[in-house]
């Protein structure tokens, strides 16, 4: 199981109410206020954190469409400026955070066997965004399984989540995708043969 | 309130943070708003402020919990100021 999420960081500068104190309440609890005001960085302490909690709200839904928004129950712990720990009900999954100066992705991962990728739009549309994210994923893939870029697919399944297919055929490792601003990023397992 | 002008209402209070002009242009009560408007999430917490702020309410976590759609969203805003 994995999930990713990306922020970037000068698109949240101005398309969030970050620097109140009411969307610091909402999204986050009382240890995770105090992280976020634990040094001058608070705007990425609340990206890092926000990264986080959302890229294991991927892995614990895995399904298409978002059925609740509840960030007070991802409970956050910050190991280093890499690695942490999120715990959500009685499950606790190991986060990997990638911090430029641009953006903040993070990586949640039950096995350890994974590979993220972090690309730049050329375009700002949603859609050209979307197929953009498709074409780097395919290439990463391709790249890492050694076959042609143009054998790799990705087809959504009914429930929405993106899959690989090599020649038409289903593959086990899992996708996700995200996409913030001008960035976006994959992260697929990687499976021991 | 009137729906036709909660509708109203909820539509300005999205746009800035909508993705998908052709699902805001047919925006209805049924629309969600990352599944349709294809809003980040990280901006769902704005929306809620936002909403806050121009219905003069608070919202809890439970109840943004379910704040995902425009009905959703209306319902609760009702719930605030029907009394």
């Amino acid at each position: 199981m994995i999930g990713n999420d990306i922020v970037d960081l000068e698109f949240a500068k101005c398309n969030s109410r970050w620097q109140e104190q009411r969307f610091l309440d909402k999204l986050f609890n009382t240890d995770e206020q105090d992280f976020i005001r634990s040094d001058d960085q608070q705007f990425q302490n609340i990206w890092r954190l926000w990264t986080m909690k959302e890229s294991v709200y991927k892995i614990t839904s895995r399904a298409g469409g978002r059925v609740r928004f509840n960030p007070k129950d991802f409970k956050c712990a910050v190991i280093n400026s890499i690695q942490g720990r999120v715990f959500y009900k009685n499950v606790s999954v190991s986060t990997f955070t990638k911090t430029h100066q641009k953006f903040i992705q993070t990586t949640a991962f039950l096995k350890s066997q994974w590979t993220s990728k972090i690309f730049q739009f050329s375009s700002a549309d949603y859609n050209a965004q979307h197929s953009e994210s498709v074409r780097h994923a395919s290439k990463a893939y391709a790249a890492y399984k050694n076959v042609p870029n143009k054998s790799v697919t990705i087809i959504k399944n009914p429930t929405g989540i993106p899959q690989f297919y090599i020649n038409g055929e289903v593959q086990k490792e899992q996708l996700s995708l995200t996409h913030h601003g001008h960035y976006g990023a994959c992260a697929f397992n990687v499976l021991k043969s | 309130m009137k729906n036709e002008e909660l509708i109203a209402k909820m539509k300005a209070i999205v746009q800035p943070y909508v993705q998908d002009e052709g699902a805001f242009n047919e925006l209805s009560e049924e629309t969600t708003f990352v599944g349709d408007l294809k809003i980040n999430s990280a901006n769902l917490v704005d929306i809620i402020l936002d909403v806050e702020d121009e219905f003069d309410i608070r919202i809890d976590n439970e109840e943004m919990e379910q704040m995902l759609s425009v009905k959703a969203a209306m319902a609760i805003v009702n719930s605030k100021i029907a009394t």
